[in-house]
């Protein structure tokens, strides 16, 4: 996966963030893997933060590196939505929410 | 420190600062068809920060309105009524509650996972033939407790915050532990006191726990916006939670694949506009 740094404020909509963006006291503020949006470049910038880490769009890229970015940003996905539903997963729930939701996060949402 | 009692919280309640009138006014005539809307509209105007805040949100893509709206009056006309009622009581209610006295409550989070529930509960009242309108005012205040107890307590609620840190828990968990009750009554109490709509004060108090009953259509409503917005992961804290899911209150909706994912994509399209247009 190509990493590039490059200030928030021209960061491309859609660019998925290759490293989590931390405050100052180094709380998680958006996890690895999110893509940015109009709304969460707003909130970033409001909160302070300048610059952040993106899987670098290269239009020349490899479909190899394509494919090994989309393994990375699942796995992202994945592992957020296991620590989101911790509680619900821990005491055995059944939620019809958490299947859903994997699906969207990590199948897409066309 | 003294935690206070049930009857303290209560007591509490009723010497919070009122709300500004226009906005208990708004408040309290969800819900009522019957309302004046000239009337309604220059009271809202007379309010600059109101005003302002509310004609911000009219303009959002939220509402994708064809060209810029530069009055009240005009709003009125362009959203209807009670959707700029809708709008102008969450301008009201979020501008309500100030940061003061709270070190270590994210206010900007509790708001951006309020705003979350309110979309979510908005695109589920569609489908279910619920008011629109009521079912978003529903969803933005759920937590409105919470905001209470932060703003009356703050020093027992810097427990409630290092036990939930403490055990990784629920919020209501760690109100129930610290307080011996939890935001969802203490929402109740205040939404009550403000005169909300029997529905929403039923809305608030059974946000967690959803009750078979034919009048709790919109607290089933709230409950799974909830957990969606909580899924949806909007607040931008790593430690956000997903509470428990009530499966009956799901099925009682009639909840399928297609609709969550309309819920989801309306929820994250919209999600930034209206936080923006509140929260700055």
């Amino acid at each position: 996966m190509s990493i590039v740094s490059m200030s928030l404020d021209v960061a491309p909509d859609a660019a998925v963030l290759a490293r989590p963006v931390l405050d100052e006291n180094g709380n998680m503020l958006v996890a690895a893997g999110a893509p940015l949006t109009a709304g969460l470049k707003s909130s970033l910038l409001r909160r302070g933060v300048m610059e952040v880490a993106v899987v670098e769009a290269n239009a020349n890229a490899s479909a190899a590196a394509d494919s090994r970015d989309a393994v990375l940003a699942r796995q992202a996905a994945e592992a957020r939505l296991l620590h989101l539903f911790r509680h619900v997963l821990r005491s055995g729930q059944v939620s019809p929410l958490f299947q859903i939701v994997s699906r969207y996060r990590t199948e897409g949402s066309t | 420190m003294n935690t206070p009692s049930m009857q303290e919280v209560l007591q509490g309640v009723r010497e919070l600062p009122a709300l500004p009138a226009v906005v208990m006014e708004l408040v309290q005539s969800i819900g009522n068809a019957d309302i004046n809307a000239e009337d309604l509209a220059e009271k809202i105007s007379h309010d600059q920060a109101l005003a302002a805040k509310t004609l911000r949100l009219a303009n959002s893509s939220f509402y994708g309105m064809s060209r810029q709206v530069t009055s009240i009056a005009e709003a009125t006309t362009i959203l209807g009524l009670r959707t700029l009622r809708s709008v102008a009581t969450a301008a009201g209610l979020v501008g309500g509650f100030s940061a003061a006295g709270s070190k270590s409550f994210d206010f900007h989070a509790f708001w951006r996972h309020a705003i979350g529930t309110a979309l979510c509960a908005r695109s589920l009242a569609r489908t279910a033939l619920v008011d629109e309108d009521v079912a978003f005012t529903a969803g933005l205040v759920h937590d409105i407790g919470r905001l209470v107890l932060v703003s009356g307590f703050a020093a027992s609620y810097e427990a409630v915050i290092a036990y939930q840190r403490e055990h990784d828990g629920l919020p209501s968990e760690a109100e129930q532990a610290v307080f011996g009750f939890d935001h969802a009554a203490v929402g109740g109490l205040i939404a009550e006191h403000w005169k909300f709509s029997p529905a929403i004060v039923l809305a608030i108090t059974q946000h967690h726990d959803p009750q078979a009953d034919r009048k709790s259509k919109l607290a089933d409503i709230v409950h799974v916006a909830d957990n969606m917005a909580h899924a949806l992961d909007l607040t931008h804290r790593e430690d956000d939670l997903v509470p428990p899911l009530s499966v009956a209150a799901w099925s009682r909706l009639g909840i399928n694949e297609e609709l969550c994912l309309q819920v989801f994509r309306a929820t994250e399209e919209q999600h930034g506009a209206v936080c923006q247009s509140l929260l700055t």
